[in-house]
C-alpha cells in the first residue's frame, strides 16, 4: 500500500481487505509503505516475489507523470506489475471561484489573449500540474502557475478567494465545492462526461471528435482532428485510475486465479454497498488495456511540461 | 442562524448523552488511550484499523466511536511528556519543557493534575467558541490566506527564539538549522530534490517524531545516566513525592487570565487550515513566558508552563474541526482520517454537512468533548501509581525509554531508517543539552520549516502577480504588530530591568 | 578532550555542515536553492560569530573521566541497540537490548532482565504487530533468511 494509514487509497484497500480475503480464503495483511509520493510503496511491489503473496494498489496517473519528471526511481506501470483490476478512475476538472469573471472556459481563453492566467497547483510535476501544462498548450493559453499550497483544498480556497485564477483537480475530490456552489466548473478534461452530476451540464468536454480541444482548433484553422487526438490521449493518462497489481513474471496459473478473484470483488454488488464513493471498476484484461494506451500516450504531453518546468525553475 | 445552530447543538448534545449512545464514544476514549501510551503510536493508527470495522454502521454510532477515539488519543502524550520528557505527540512537546522538571522534582502529581483540568477546560472553551463561530466558518476560514499564514508562522518562529532566555544567537542558529532540515526532501515547488544524497528515504523530509523522540527522550535518558542520579524525581519512595491533583486544579483558576488567552490562542491557531496543534501548544507556552513577570522561572519547572500549552492544544480541537467540516481540510493526520471515515458514509465535509447535517456535526463535537473529559478524569485517577513511576531507578527506567523511543520512532511510518534517525538526534540532543544549546527551537523551526517556504513562495508569486491588495487584509496588519511586539518588548524589559537594578 | 573542546567541536560541527549544506544547495536550480541559502548563509555567519566566541574564551574546565566514561558506555549501548534491530529486526532485537542492559549494565536479577524483555515482546507482537496491524521489520538477517529459505 503506497500510502500512510488513512490517506490515499489506504481506504480502499481497507475496503477490498475484507472482501477479497474472504474471495481468496486468505489472510490479508495492510502494509502501508508511505513516502515519496507513493514511489515507495510502487517499488516495493514492483520488486516483491511474483508469488501473489504481495498485491498492491497503484495510482497510474503519478508513476507515469513522475517517469516523465524524469524519476528514475518509479517502477514502469506496463512492466513492473500484472495488473489485476482496476477500482476506479477519475478525470480533472478545471474549476474557478464562484465570484470570478471568468465564468465559462471561452472566457478564460479569450482572458488569456491580454494577461497569463494563474494557476494554483500543489507540487510541480504533480499530475494536476501536468494535465494543465498539456491542456493549456493545446487551447494556446498562457498559464503562470502558483504551487506550494498544502493540499487540494488548500489551492481551492485560494481560488474561492479570488487569489488565484484557477485550479484543476480530480472531480471526485472537489465535486463537493461545485455542488455547493463555491467552486465553478469549466472543464472537464475527458474523452466523454465525467458523471452524471447536475453542476456538469452545461460544462464543456475536453476530448473526443467534437470536443472542446477540436473545436477550439477549428475555430482557429488548425488540425481539429490532430488536436482531438492529442487531448484524448491527455485525457487517458490522466484517467489511468487505481489499479490493484501484482509484481510482473507471476505464474500464469497463480496470476489468472487473482485477477479472477480481483474481478469477481471488484464487480460485487457488496463492494458497490460499502461505499458512497464512485467506483469505475473494470477487470484485468480491460484495465491492462488501459493502462497500456495510457503508458503510450504519456510521451506526447513530455514537451509541454518540460516548457512549463524550465518556466517554474527558473 | 445563531438560533438554528443552538437548536442542533442541543439536539446533538442529546444524542451523545443517551443510553446506548454514550457507550460508543467511552470505548472509542478508553480504547484510544490504552493505545496512546505508546510513543509514536498515536490515535491515528487505531482509526485507520477502526474504518473497516465500522462500515456496516451507521453514520450516528460512527461519529460517535470517532469522536472518541480523536479526543482519547491526545492527553497520555502529555502524561508521558511529563513523567519521563517522553512527547508522546507533538503538541505535548511544549508541556514536557516545564512538565517535566516539576516530575524531576517530585511534582508529578500537580503537573499532572494541572494538565488534565486545563485540557479539559481548555477544550470546553474551544467547543463554545465554535458554537458561537458556526454561522460565521466560511468566513473565518477564507480571512487567513497565505499572507496571513505566512506572517503567523513567523510570528511562532520569532516567539520561540525570544522566549530562550538570554541566547538569542543560539536560539536563532538552532532556528536555522531546523528550517534547513525542514528542507530535506522533494521540494513541492520545482519538483527537485534537496539534500535526499539520492535516498527514498529522505525524499519525504525528516520526521517530526523520530526527531522529537530523539532530542528529548533519548537525550534526557543519557543525560539521567550520566549524572549518577538514581530515580527520575531524586526520590527513591513514593511517600517522598510532593504536589497533589488539586494543587494543580488550583494553579488553573489561579491563572485565569493565561488560561483564557492560550485556549483563545488554541482556538484561533485550529481555525486556521493546516496549522497543527504543535503550533498552538509552542505558541501559548510562548505567550506564558513572554506575559509573565518573572520569566525566568519558565523551563525549571513553573506550573504555567504546562497550564498554557495543555488549554491551547485541547482548545485547538474545537477549532480544528472548522476547516475539516466545512471544507475538508484537515490540521492534522488524526483528521484526516476522521475525514475519510466521514466520507465513507456519506458525510462529505461541505455546506451540506453544516446546514442539514448540522445535529451530527454537534455529535462529533460533544463526543469530542466528553472524551476530552473522560481522558482528564481518568488521568487524575491514574495519578498515583503514574507519580510513583519517577520513583523508578534510571539504571531501569533508561534502557526502556530507550526501547520505547525505538518503538514510537519505527511506528510512526514504520521505516527502520527512523530509529536510526532518533538515535542520531539523541547524541545530538545530549549534546547540544550539554553545551547549553535551546533544542525547541530547531524542533519549531522543523515543524513549521516546509509551511514557511511554501507560503512565502506563495505570497511573494502572487505579489508579483499582482493579485495581493494589502488595504483588503487586516489581519496582515494585526500579526506585523505582533511580530514587533515580540522583537521590541524583551528589550524594553531588559532596559527596564537595567533601570530598576540601577 | 576538555569541555572547552568538546563545545568548540560541536560548534564547528554544526558550521562544517551548515556549510556543506550551502554548497550543496548552489548545485540545485535559482527557485529551489533561494530558501536553502537564505536559510544557510545568515545561519553560517552566526555560526563562525559563536565559534570565535569559543575560541577566545580561555576557560579550562576538567571534564569529569568518570561521567565521560558512562557517555562512551551509553552510546556505544545505543549503537548497540540500532544495530541489533537493524539486524535482527524490532521483534527479536528490542527485547534482546533491553534484557540484556538490564542484565549486563544494570546488573538487575535475571528475572527482572527476561521479564521485562518479554513485556516489550508482547507489546510489539501482541498489540502493535498482532492488534494494530504494524508490520514490524523484519530486519536483515531475518529477510536474507527468508530468502534462502524459499
Amino acid at each position: 500500500m503506497p500510502n500512510a494509514a488513512g490517506g490515499g487509497y489506504d481506504t480502499e484497500s481497507r475496503l477490498l481487505q475484507p472482501l477479497l480475503a474472504r474471495r481468496l480464503g486468505a489472510d490479508i495483511v495492510i502494509d502501508n509503505q508511505a513516502g515519496a509520493g507513493g514511489l515507495v510503496g510502487a517499488r516495493a511491489i514492483a520488486g516483491a516475489r511474483p508469488d501473489g503473496a504481495t498485491l498492491g494498489i497503484l495510482g497510474v496517473p503519478g508513476l507515469l507523470v513522475a517517469s516523465l519528471m524524469g524519476e528514475t526511481h518509479a517502477p514502469d506501470p506496463v512492466t513492473a506489475f500484472t495488473v489485476l483490476g482496476r477500482i476506479a478512475r477519475s478525470w480533472h476538472v478545471w474549476g474557478t471561484g464562484a465570484s470570478s469573471p471568468l465564468s465559462t472556459i471561452d472566457a478564460v481563453v479569450a482572458a488569456s489573449a491580454r494577461r497569463p492566467l494563474i494557476c494554483a497547483i500543489n507540487e510541480a510535476g504533480s499530475a494536476n500540474f501536468v494535465s494543465v501544462t498539456a491542456t493549456a498548450a493545446l487551447l494556446g493559453i498562457d498559464v503562470e502557475f502558483v504551487g506550494g499550497f498544502a493540499g487540494t483544498r488548500s489551492a481551492c480556497l485560494a481560488a474561492m478567494r479570488g487569489d488565484v485564477d484557477l485550479v484543476c483537480f480530480n472531480f471526485e475530490t472537489i465535486g463537493d465545492l461545485f455542488k455547493a456552489g463555491d467552486l465553478r466548473p469549466l472543464l472537464q478534461v475527458s474523452v466523454e462526461r465525467i458523471a452524471k452530476d447536475r453542476v456538469l451540464d452545461d460544462v464543456p468536454v475536453l476530448g473526443g471528435a467534437d470536443g472542446y480541444a477540436a473545436r477550439h482548433a477549428r475555430s482557429r484553422g488548425r488540425d481539429a482532428g490532430a488536436t482531438g487526438e492529442a487531448a484524448d490521449g491527455l485525457a487517458q493518462v490522466m484517467g489511468g485510475g487505481r489499479i490493484l497489481v501484482a509484481p510482473a513474471g507471476l505464474p500464469a496459473a497463480i496470476g489468472r486465479c487473482l485477477a479472477d478473484a480481483v474481478g469477481d470483488v471488484l464487480a460485487s454488488a457488496e463492494l458497490r454497498a460499502s461505499t458512497t464513493r464512485v467506483l469505475d471498476t473494470a477487470p484485468a484484461e480491460a484495465a491492462r488495456a488501459d493502462v497500456l494506451l495510457a503508458a503510450r500516450m504519456a510521451p506526447r504531453l513530455l514537451p509541454a511540461l518540460r516548457a512549463a518546468l524550465a518556466r517554474m525553475r527558473a | 442562524m445563531l438560533e438554528f445552530t443552538l437548536q442542533a447543538a442541543w439536539e446533538g448534545l442529546g444524542l451523545v448523552f443517551s443510553w446506548p449512545n454514550i457507550l460508543y464514544p467511552l470505548a472509542g476514549t478508553l480504547l484510544a488511550m490504552t493505545v496512546a501510551f505508546l510513543p509514536g503510536v498515536s490515535g491515528v493508527t487505531l482509526m485507520a484499523l477502526a474504518i473497516p470495522f465500522t462500515l456496516t454502521w451507521e453514520p450516528l454510532p460512527v461519529v460517535l466511536t470517532f469522536g472518541g477515539l480523536v479526543g482519547g488519543a491526545t492527553f497520555m502524550g502529555s502524561i508521558t511528556a511529563i513523567l519521563f520528557n517522553v512527547p508522546g505527540t507533538g503538541p505535548s512537546a511544549a508541556t514536557l519543557l516545564d512538565g517535566y522538571p516539576l516530575a524531576e522534582q517530585g511534582h508529578a502529581r500537580t503537573a499532572i493534575g494541572c494538565a488534565a483540568f486545563s485540557s479539559a477546560l481548555g477544550s470546553t472553551f474551544g467547543i463554545l467558541v465554535l458554537i458561537a463561530l458556526v454561522p460565521l466558518m466560511t468566513r473565518a476560514i477564507l480571512a487567513f490566506g497565505p499572507p496571513e499564514l505566512l506572517l503567523l508562522l513567523v510570528w511562532g518562529l520569532s516567539t520561540i527564539v525570544v522566549i530562550t532566555r538570554g541566547e538569542v544567537v543560539r536560539a536563532s542558529i538552532a532556528t536555522g538549522l531546523g528550517l534547513l532540515l525542514a528542507l530535506v526532501g522533494h521540494d513541492p515547488l520545482t519538483g527537485e530534490l534537496r539534500f535526499t544524497f539520492g535516498s527514498l528515504f529522505l525524499w519525504d523530509g525528516i520526521g517530526l517524531v523520530p526527531m522529537m523522540l530523539g532530542l528529548f527522550s533519548v537525550a534526557e535518558m543519557v543525560d539521567l545516566s550520566v549524572s549518577g542520579r538514581a530515580t527520575i524525581s531524586k526520590m527513591r519512595g513514593a511517600g517522598a513525592l510532593t504536589g497533589s491533583v488539586v494543587d494543580g486544579a488550583r494553579a488553573v483558576f489561579a491563572n485565569f487570565g493565561l488560561f483564557v488567552r492560550s485556549a483563545l490562542i488554541g482556538t484561533i491557531v485550529g481555525i486556521v487550515p493546516g496549522v497543527g496543534g504543535t503550533v498552538a501548544s509552542f505558541l501559548a507556552y510562548g505567550h506564558a513566558v513572554q506575559t509573565a513577570k518573572d520569566p525566568e522561572r519558565f523551563g525549571r519547572g513553573d506550573i504555567r508552563g504546562v497550564l498554557a500549552p495543555e488549554a491551547a492544544h485541547d482548545a485547538k480541537d474545537g477549532g480544528a474541526l472548522v476547516p475539516v467540516l466545512a471544507f475538508g481540510i484537515p490540521g492534522s493526520d488524526a483528521t484526516a482520517v476522521l475525514m475519510a471515515a466521514l466520507l465513507l458514509h456519506g458525510l462529505a465535509p461541505g455546506r451540506e454537512l453544516m446546514t442539514d447535517k448540522l445535529p451530527l456535526v454537534f455529535v462529533l463535537i460533544w463526543s469530542l468533548f466528553l472524551s476530552n473529559w473522560v481522558t482528564s478524569l481518568v488521568g487524575v485517577m491514574l495519578v498515583g501509581p503514574l507519580a510513583r513511576l519517577t520513583t523508578l531507578r534510571v539504571r531501569v527506567v533508561a534502557p526502556l525509554v530507550f526501547t520505547l523511543a525505538a518503538v514510537g520512532a519505527f511506528a510512526d511510518q514504520q521505516r527502520i531508517g527512523d530509529v536510526v534517525l532518533a538515535f542520531g538526534f539523541g547524541a545530538a540532543g545530549y549534546y547540544m543539552k550539554k553545551h547549553g544549546w535551546p533544542r525547541i527551537p530547531l524542533v519549531v523551526a522543523l515543524l513549521l520549516g516546509a509551511g514557511l517556504e511554501r507560503n512565502l513562495h506563495i505570497t511573494s508569486r502572487l505579489y508579483e502577480l499582482g493579485r495581493i491588495d494589502l488595504t483588503a487584509r487586516p489581519i496582515v496588519f494585526g500579526l506585523v504588530a505582533l511580530i514587533a511586539l515580540n522583537l521590541v518588548v524583551p528589550h524594553v524589559r531588559a532596559r527596564r530591568a537595567r533601570e530598576v537594578r540601577a | 578532550m576538555t569541555l572547552a573542546r568538546q563545545r568548540i567541536a560541536l560548534t564547528a560541527g554544526l558550521t562544517v555542515l551548515v556549510a556543506l549544506a550551502a554548497a550543496s544547495a548552489t548545485t540545485l536550480g535559482p527557485a529551489a536553492r533561494r530558501m536553502p541559502l537564505v536559510v544557510a548563509l545568515p545561519t553560517l555567519a552566526l555560526l563562525v560569530l559563536e565559534l570565535t566566541r569559543h575560541l577566545r574564551e580561555a576557560r579550562v574546565e576538567a571534564d569529569d573521566p568518570a561521567a565521560r566514561r558512562v557517555e562512551t558506555v551509553t552510546f556505544a549501548w545505543l549503537g548497540g541497540l540500532v544495530a541489533g534491530v537493524w539486524l535482527l529486526g524490532m521483534l527479536a532485537g528490542l527485547p534482546l537490548f533491553l534484557g540484556a542492559y538490564l542484565r549486563t549494565r544494570s546488573r538487575e536479577p535475571w528475572t527482572v532482565a527476561i521479564g521485562m524483555a518479554l513485556c516489550v515482546w508482547v507489546v510489539l507482537f501482541g498489540v502493535l504487530d498482532y492488534a494494530l496491524g504494524i508490520q514490524m521489520h523484519d530486519g536483515l538477517l531475518g529477510s536474507l533468511l527468508g530468502r534462502w529459505r524459499s
